[in-house]
């Protein structure tokens, strides 16, 4: 007890002389700690939002939903018994104008008691029964921005959905339960139930799904509760085929996004706490240095060793806490300036809140990475020879650290690992991120000791400036290892960046020509297909087209487990949520490749046989011989699993999951799903076959690849404007670390160049010293960093995201390039005091 | 009695004269003239010991004939030029070429091997047998042993001799020294100042050196007596010799 009180009174009279050579230290820490508290506040405040908004997002307490179906009597009693009830549904179907264009929407049929909860707001303001009702001859209707926007359509405006005709009487400007209700790539009109009656859709197409909405006659019961009671519904109806889902559970999907997206840019920010670790040992060392007479004082006095470490290793801590605090007051503030500047673009609820969570994971990963690159630098305390002090010029090298402290870091750093581990919700993922990082900066470290060596093997070159740089580069105490180190790994980052987003927008933009179809025509009815297909061939005689059967159906058992209780892996848990797209076929899918099992005979007549995708199989713990089971319009059956597929996603062509044998739904009714690749030359008369394939096939619900591919590249851009962002505070940190080696390194230097130019030298030959030494610096950790980020990049842009690569070399000749000159740019800038330094003043100090 | 050569106008025996040099060190409240209208010349291949109590501006004199430290008014001339009127660079040119310096603390590069310290005037001038003459030079001090290795696997007096040999492989007309044995035992400077005044006797090159050690002062030519600043005496070392 003493002895810590002694130590931290030491610590106390050491720190108050200010933090003059720990300002790269503190910020590094701040910034490292900011960057991983930011990005945990602002998905806490995120998912926070969702649950709190939960009721108005999914629009009631708990809702059922099924395809085709509507209430029955019985069904509809009972839930009325529970509360308020509302019956809506959602579609896709095609909305004509009047100069003859054609628009995919997700149309939303809402009844009169819609909204449940929450308002929707319109521009202009009116009721929305008022809005939706039929007035001498037209259906009301009011649709989003972006209907408004793709159809040109104005306020007051006709168009038709189905056989109906329908006049825009307004926007959408708030929809609380949009995400609920899912928007794809159309965009939303709203209907009345009256209007769809009159459209025609309801008998038609297949793709209708009914929702029944329940608002609790007490919403004030926890979560529990409604989840009880939604379990409770679904056994008093054991066959209504439901899918519940309840306020607490709005889109598992969404918040599946949210915390994936969140775990890649927390681990940014762990690699830029590494990669500012780097800055920290190198102001630790350099303390030691500076502190070693006070520490051979200690030690005459009979201090032991490890006193002196813990001195050190007390005040270096003290520090990276100062430094950790500030960045978790910049990451809990992060969620309201976020929300203040970013809030309404984001169209999600938002409400920022104070996360104690994300500060206490921040500061401990903060304080966590600073203990692994504090404890070897101060551990080097601990046999600072007494002897310093009757050597004066000595320097303290050599000398090996005591294995104590290397194993002491490691531990620091297995505890800083397991931490990120423990937080992150997508461990696999994670795991790989760490491997990798982990083995860059044993490579880079390796890479830094070889161009120190290699400087040492070329250090006797008779060329002065080369034998002046080299000498640098190998000085005993050089940071060469440590810049090669940090600004290694914060150049890495950036070519996996940067490769992996150019190569997915690559491939978002082009899909892949000649094999992406143009459109898919989805809900063409069996007895219609042939007529459509005859009128494709016609219209466009070179296109290829492809023709599956679809259904649509839920996959409610997995193995010999409720699908409800089954944890999935991240990738695999959306197939899950609710209806997909399935299909049978005879023989496997063009595009995909059988990988274990066989598939079926073309006549197979058996037992439901079905292949699955095998990503998805592994994600779901399934394998070849494992039962599934689905609901397909009320009706479950079970198929074993007779194979496993690897899919070929890069055409963005038809491709399901699940593939069953034919004779599994032999006799029930189906839609199909037609795809069309267009030679260049078709795609100019596109446009006007899809509006007459609107008018001759009203149901037919038509998606044009190219607007879809384009959506998701703009969501593309977003995020990889915020990962670009995250990834530029690694990069900050790691040129601060740079910088701060080069202040550490400067009063060596700063003798060099003074007795050079007492002994003649110019300061153009100090100045191509100089340029030499960070040119071999620069170019080895660039040439590293293209090479490893590479690698990276290429397997996660084929294994991860099963995507072609393609080298972006102008792209990453940039960054290696960037990388020299800022190497040699930062270098010169650090160094340029040197040469204006009095030589007479520095020779009398030294 | 001053010797009045040594204190009267430029001929050809001169190698440096100083005129009405002042400096001042330090700013603001700390800011002392250090130097205070200092004119003198030094005899061409004479050697010269400077001396005077700690403090009184010995090390910065020196300096200020190296062209390292710039006077705030005055000129140092050597053999003729004015350094006080060169650019930086050009002082550094000329003091490669003209000057030798040994320092009480060495000043050798530590990342370099004690050849490679001795070759870099050489180099710096450009010269291609840089190295075999560092080699010659090295030998002269009786260092040849030692050529590869690095100045913090050298005694001090090992360093202090690759110094002086540095000093001299460019075969400076000017050879500055200030206190070159401070750091050193009795012996080991005593063999250092041997050497360091055989080599001079040889090449014939003028000497400046400063010194506390009025025994050794009384083996040069001439002694510069300083006091805070000023020029209190300028004697022959044999008269002083006598006077004492
Ligand atoms: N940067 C500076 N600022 C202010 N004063 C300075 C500075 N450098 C030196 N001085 C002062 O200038 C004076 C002369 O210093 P100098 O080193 O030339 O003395 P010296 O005669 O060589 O002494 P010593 O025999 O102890 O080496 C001293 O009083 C010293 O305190
Ligand atoms: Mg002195």
């Amino acid at each position: 007890m003493r002895l810590l009180s002694t130590i931290l009174s030491f610590a106390r009279r050491d720190l108050r002389g200010g933090l003059k050579g720990f300002r790269v230290f503190l910020v590094c820490v701040a910034i490292g700690v900011g960057a991983v508290t930011s990005v945990n506040a602002v998905s806490q405040s995120l998912l926070a939002s969702f649950a709190m908004q939960g009721r108005s997002m999914l629009g009631g307490d708990l809702t059922l939903a099924r395809s085709l179906r509507v209430l029955e009597p019985d069904e509809r009693a009972y839930l009325t018994s529970l509360g308020r009830i509302s019956e809506i549904a959602i579609l896709r179907a095609m909305a004509r104008t009047h100069d003859d264009r054609a628009i995919m929407v997700d149309a939303k049929v809402v009844d009169d008691a819609y909204p449940l909860v929450g308002q929707i707001a319109l521009e202009p303001q009116a009721p929305l029964s008022r809005a939706l009702a039929k007035d001498d001859v037209l259906y009301g209707a009011v649709a989003d921005a972006a209907f408004i926007d793709r159809s040109g359509l104005r306020i007051g405006d006709r168009f038709d959905l189905g056989n109906a005709h329908f006049v825009l009487r307004g926007e959408i400007r708030s929809e609380p339960d949009r995400i609920a209700t899912g928007i794809g790539f159309g965009s939303r009109v709203m209907i009345s139930r009256a209007g769809f009656d009159a459209s025609g859709l309801g008998s038609t197409a297949s793709l209708t799904r009914w929702v029944a909405r329940l608002s609790l006659a007490n919403p004030d019961v926890d979560d529990a509760r409604v989840k009880a009671l939604a379990d409770d519904i679904l056994k008093q109806f054991p066959k209504s085929g439901w899918d519940a889902r309840t306020r607490a559970n709005v889109s598992p999907q969404l918040t599946r996004n949210v915390e994936r997206f969140t775990q890649f840019m927390a681990l940014i920010g762990v690699v830029s706490l590494i990669v500012g670790g780097v800055g920290v040992s190198i102001a630790v060392g350099a303390f030691v240095d500076r502190k070693r007479e006070s520490i051979a004082i200690l030690k005459a006095v009979g201090a032991p060793g490890g006193v002196a470490f813990a001195l050190v290793l007390v005040e270096m801590m003290l520090i990276a806490l100062a430094g950790a605090l500030i960045g978790a007051a910049v990451g809990a503030a992060s969620p309201f300036v976020a929300a203040h500047f970013a809030g309404p673009a984001l169209n999600l609820p938002f409400e920022p809140i104070f996360s104690g969570r994300a500060i206490v994971a921040g500061v401990a990963i903060g304080l966590l990475s600073a203990l692994t690159f504090v404890v070897a630098p101060a551990g080097r305390a601990h046999d600072t020879p007494v002897a310093v002090l009757f050597r004066s010029g000595a320097t303290m090298e050599g000398g090996r650290l005591r294995a104590r402290y290397i194993f002491g870091a490691l531990v620091a750093f297995a505890a800083m690992i397991a931490l990120v581990y423990a937080l992150s919700s997508e461990k696999r993922i994670a795991l790989m991120a760490i491997a990798g990082v982990a083995a860059s900066a044993v490579v880079l470290r390796a890479v830094g000791w070889a161009v120190a060596h290699g400087a040492a093997l070329g250090a006797n070159v008779r060329n002065l400036p080369a034998r002046l740089a080299l000498g640098n580069i190998r000085r005993p105490g050089a940071v060469t290892r440590s810049v090669v180190t940090s600004l290694g790994l914060g150049l890495t980052l950036l070519v996996v960046i940067v490769g992996v987003d150019g190569n997915v927008r690559r491939q978002l933009k082009a899909g892949d020509p000649g094999r992406t179809p143009d459109y898919f025509f989805a809900d063409v009815q069996s007895a219609q297909a042939a007529d459509f297909r005859k009128m494709l061939k016609t219209r466009q005689p070179d296109a290829t087209i492809e023709e599956v059967p679809m259904l649509r159906g839920r996959i409610v058992r997995v193995g010999s487990r409720r699908a409800e209780e089954v944890k999935a892996e991240q990738n695999a848990a959306w197939v899950l949520d609710g209806d997909r797209g399935i299909t049978y076929a005879a023989k496997p899918p063009p595009g995909s490749k059988v990988t274990a099992g066989r598939w079926w005979a073309a006549d197979y007549k058996g037992p439901p046989l079905v292949s699955l995708d095998g990503d998805i199989a592994r994600g779901l713990g399934l394998t070849v011989g494992d039962e599934i089971a689905v609901n397909v319009m009320g009706r479950e059956i079970s198929a074993k699993i007779a194979n496993l597929r690897e899919v070929d996603w890069r055409s963005f062509g038809i491709n399901f999951v699940l593939v069953f044998t034919p004779a599994t739904f032999a006799g029930a009714p189906h839609t199909e799903l037609i795809s069309m690749t267009l030679p260049p030359e078709g795609r100019a008369t596109a446009g006007s076959l899809v509006s007459d394939i609107s008018k001759a096939f009203p149901t037919v619900v038509t998606l044009a690849v190219r607007d879809a591919l384009q959506q998701a590249l703009s969501l593309t851009e977003k995020l990889s404007t915020a990962v670009r962002a995250a990834s530029s505070v690694t990069l900050v940190t790691a040129l601060l670390t740079l910088g701060g080696a080069l202040a550490a390194g400067q009063r060596a230097r700063l003798y060099d160049a003074v007795v050079l130019r007492m002994l003649g030298a110019t300061r153009r030959r100090l100045i191509l010293a100089y340029l030499l030494e960070f040119l071999v610096l620069g170019v080895a950790t660039s040439v590293f960093a293209l090479a490893a980020g590479s690698v990276a990049a290429q397997l996660i842009v084929t294994r991860l995201m099963k995507l072609d690569f393609v080298f972006d070399w102008p792209g990453l000749a940039a960054i290696v390039a960037i990388g020299c000159l800022t190497t040699i740019g930062l270098g010169l800038a650090a160094t340029w005091r040197t040469l204006g330094a009095k030589p007479a003043r520095v020779l009398r100090e030294l | 009695m001053p010797n009045p050569t040594l204190l009267t106008g430029v001929d050809d025996r001169t190698a440096i004269a100083l005129k009405s040099i002042r400096l001042s060190l330090g700013s603001g409240p700390t800011r002392v003239e250090v130097l205070k209208d200092i004119t003198l010349d030094f005899r061409r291949g004479k050697a010269t010991a400077i001396v005077g109590p700690s403090g009184c501006g010995k090390s910065t004199l020196l300096m200020t004939l190296a062209g390292l430290e710039r006077p705030d008014a005055g000129s140092v001339e050597i053999e003729g030029r004015a350094i006080t009127a060169m650019g930086e660079d050009e002082i550094a040119e000329f003091r490669g070429r003209k000057i030798g310096i040994v320092f009480q603390s060495f000043h050798l590069m530590p990342t370099m091997t004690a050849l490679e310290n001795v070759a870099v005037p050489l180099e710096l001038a450009g010269r291609s047998d840089a190295f075999a003459r560092a080699k010659a030079e090295l030998a002269a001090v009786g260092l040849a042993e030692r050529a590869s290795h690095y100045p913090l696997q050298l005694s001090g007096g090992e360093q202090q001799r690759v110094a002086l040999a540095r000093a001299l492989v460019g075969d400076p007309s000017i050879l500055l020294a200030d206190e070159p044995t401070g750091n050193l035992d009795e012996n080991t400077g005593a063999s250092i100042i041997d050497l360091l005044l055989g080599q001079r006797a040889r090449r014939g090159c003028t000497l400046v050196m400063v010194t506390h050690d009025l025994s050794l002062a009384a083996r040069c030519d001439d002694i510069v007596r300083l006091h805070s600043g000023t020029v209190e005496s300028v004697v022959a070392a044999r008269e002083a010799a006598a006077a004492s």
